[in-house]
């Protein structure tokens, strides 16, 4: 259905994509999420037909799209920058591309209707767009992307900076969509929750590579990737400074807040005095008085600033390693701010890095204190 | 305090009003002329309170067996056509200029602008030979192409910095919708620098309707525009004929001054060359 080869974009010196290679068969909610100037953009312009490549192929139902103009390519695209045009009406503006299209009249009228009213800015179809809200000018703008019938879709980032009650109520709007149309969905963001949310698939992008894909409960278990590990989640994964150390034939990963024994399948680092211990937020426990956890790892920190969000609670602890964050129901009885507790991590939810951001390993266990003092 | 401040203001407003209307004197004093007898018109001090006559109009109109309506007709078509020629073919430059950069743009846009530099004096007599070997001399057409070619790099340069002042986001957006580059050109982006267009036909059309020099020398009578009969028709065996003038010079100047109230909104908006346009 889409499938990009070894696709490379240079802006001088600088390669903005760098051999990108993907290949998606069938109709899907695809997420593309990286970093601001990750090239998540340039990545769907490409698609479009917008940019043109410096090296590689665009290939689409199966032909080679490379150099085929993007009104030949036959796509709907939500463009980044709202692009509505001023002098137009809001109406004209969604009915554009089925005018285009040579849609008969009375099909535009209800198409738009359908998709006004999908987004609800049905009472600004008479409207121009600098009578609107900032907010309902990037909807008419999604609108105008969603009116068409098209088999391939991309969108970029074209919820950002909509306000959370929209945002919400359009993530499940583009997810029935998608599976209502039955089309492929590629969808650009930097929102770790989007992501989430709303995707199939994930291809993660970090300076203009791929650095890892696959389903979001993959990637959000064990990715491949340092950047995915530490990005792809709210709050942010922790991530401490860790080494690679042997103990009794296994390796040991150290750092200023605990060491963990790792699985047999770990490998040794290239630089195995420079690896990461990355653990998520709601892994960390704070431990019940006097309860006692055999080869579990447990560390003191200081509860420093707690953040409300709603049903759970953000909390600030601060450890010898630096600020570690932990993520708690309301319902679990926490020591007031500035008090020393005891909390708890399994070890096998510490994944270790090495320094360029490979996959190394999972923990295993938590070492024997006579092990440690060795 | 707040009422000496709003006296001083109120006297600078009169102040200015008294230099603008002191700048207007002589066009008012010529329009004025244009509805006098002969007697009324040169007597010292001026009359401005008068019974309204339609002499001179008469005569101009009567004048020459009727030439003047030849002349209105020539000031019309021509500067109308080169206009028009001149600002359609500057849009597609100004649009291609903008959008495809092709290499030395600036410079070329110096090029054509230094055009405008060189006085009329200095190519007419060059421009003259090349019109004679042509066999143009004297031709309407001919005479339409010249003002278009004339008329032409200040159109692209108001045009292009229109055009730099829209988003290519625009164009992008329509070409993935399915549109064609002269959809995007003239569905999409023309409707977004209408004013420039707009500020490009009145500056051409104020230069082309008021030229005499190139239409007098490459002209001929049959092509004479107003100004080159008004300077034709100046004088006459009795001396300056100032009810002439004066009712030629309203008839020449009242419909652009006209217009241009009713655009002066655009003509400021051409000034800013498009540099303050938002994007929305």
């Amino acid at each position: 259905m889409l499938e990009l080869k070894g696709l490379t974009r240079r802006f001088g010196a600088r390669a903005a994509l760098e051999a990108v290679n993907l290949a998606i068969a069938e109709p899907r909610f695809n997420v593309v999420f990286g970093g601001p100037g990750s090239g998540k953009s340039l990545l769907l312009r490409l698609i479009a037909g917008l940019e043109r490549p410096d090296e590689g192929a665009v290939w689409l139902h199966g032909s080679d799209v490379t150099s085929t103009a993007p009104q030949a390519r036959r796509l709907a695209y939500v463009p980044q920058s709202f692009a509505l045009y001023p002098h137009l009406k809001v109406f004209e503006n969604i009915a554009h591309p089925l005018r285009l299209a040579g849609s008969p009249a009375a099909e535009i009228k209800q198409a738009v209707a359908r998709v006004a009213s999908t987004l609800q800015i049905s009472s600004v179809l008479g409207h121009y767009p600098d009578q609107i809200s900032g907010g309902q000018r990037q909807r008419v703008a999604i609108a105008r992307g969603l009116v068409r019938q098209a088999d391939i879709y991309l969108l970029d980032d074209p919820l950002a900076g909509l306000d959370y009650k929209i945002r919400e109520a359009l993530l499940d709007e583009l997810r029935d969509l998608q599976e209502r149309l039955k089309a492929l969905f590629v969808y650009a963001t930097s929102n770790p929750l989007e992501t989430l949310a709303l995707a199939d698939y994930v291809h993660v992008l970090v300076d203009g590579r791929i650095v890892d894909a696959g389903p979001p409960e993959q990637l959000s278990g064990a990715p491949k990737a340092l950047w995915t590990r530490l990005n792809l989640g709210y709050p942010l994964t922790n991530s401490l400074a860790s080494r690679l150390t042997s103990a009794d034939g296994r390796l040991l990963c150290e750092n200023d807040l605990f060491a963990v024994c790792m699985e047999e399948a770990c490998t040794a680092a290239v630089d195995a005095d420079r690896v990461f211990a990355t653990f998520r937020p709601e892994d960390v426990r704070a431990v019940p008085p006097n309860e006692i956890g055999e080869r579990l790892i447990d560390f003191q920190a200081e509860v420093g600033f707690v953040e409300d969000i709603g049903g759970e609670r953000i909390l600030h602890l601060a450890t010898p390693a630096g600020e570690v964050l932990a993520i708690h129901g309301l319902d679990i009885q926490i020591a007031p701010p500035k008090t020393r507790e005891t909390f708890r991590l399994r070890p096998s939810d510490v994944l270790v890095y090495n320094s360029v951001g490979c996959f190394t390993g999972r923990g295993a266990s938590a070492p024997r204190r006579a092990a440690l003092d060795a | 305090m707040i009422g000496r401040r709003r006296i001083a203001s109120a006297l600078a407003s009169l102040g200015l009003w008294a230099v603008c209307a002191a700048f207007f004197m002589p066009v008012f004093w010529i329009f004025l002329a244009a509805f006098k007898t002969r007697a009324q018109i040169l007597t010292i001090p001026p009359i401005w309170v008068f019974h309204p006559s339609l002499e001179g109009l008469r005569f101009m109109v009567e004048r020459q067996a009727g030439a003047f309506w030849q002349y209105l007709l020539n000031s019309v078509m021509i500067s109308a056509l080169a206009v028009t020629i001149a600002v359609f073919v500057a849009y597609l430059a100004a649009f291609s200029l903008s959008r495809f950069k092709p290499a030395a743009t600036d410079f070329m846009m110096f090029l054509l602008l230094s055009i405008r530099m060189v006085p009329g004096a200095a190519v007419v007599l060059p421009l003259f030979m090349m019109y004679r070997s042509l066999g143009w001399i004297g031709s309407r057409w001919a005479i339409v192409l010249f003002y278009a070619m004339f008329s032409l790099p200040f159109s692209l340069w108001i045009l292009k910095g229109f055009l730099d002042g829209v988003s290519r986001r625009f164009d992008e957006a329509a070409m993935v919708d399915g549109a064609s580059r002269f959809h995007v050109m003239f569905r999409v982006v023309l409707p977004q620098v209408k004013p420039g267009v707009v500020a490009a036909l009145i500056f051409n059309m104020i230069f082309v309707w008021n030229e005499f020099l190139f239409d007098f020398i490459l002209g001929g009578e049959r092509v004479a525009t107003i100004p080159v009969a008004l300077a034709a028709g100046l004088y006459t065996s009795q001396g300056t004929d100032w009810q002439y003038i004066a009712s030629l010079t309203l008839v020449y100047t009242a419909p652009l001054m006209v217009a241009i109230f009713f655009v002066q909104r655009h003509l400021l908006l051409g000034m800013t060359f498009g540099t303050v346009r938002g994007e929305v």
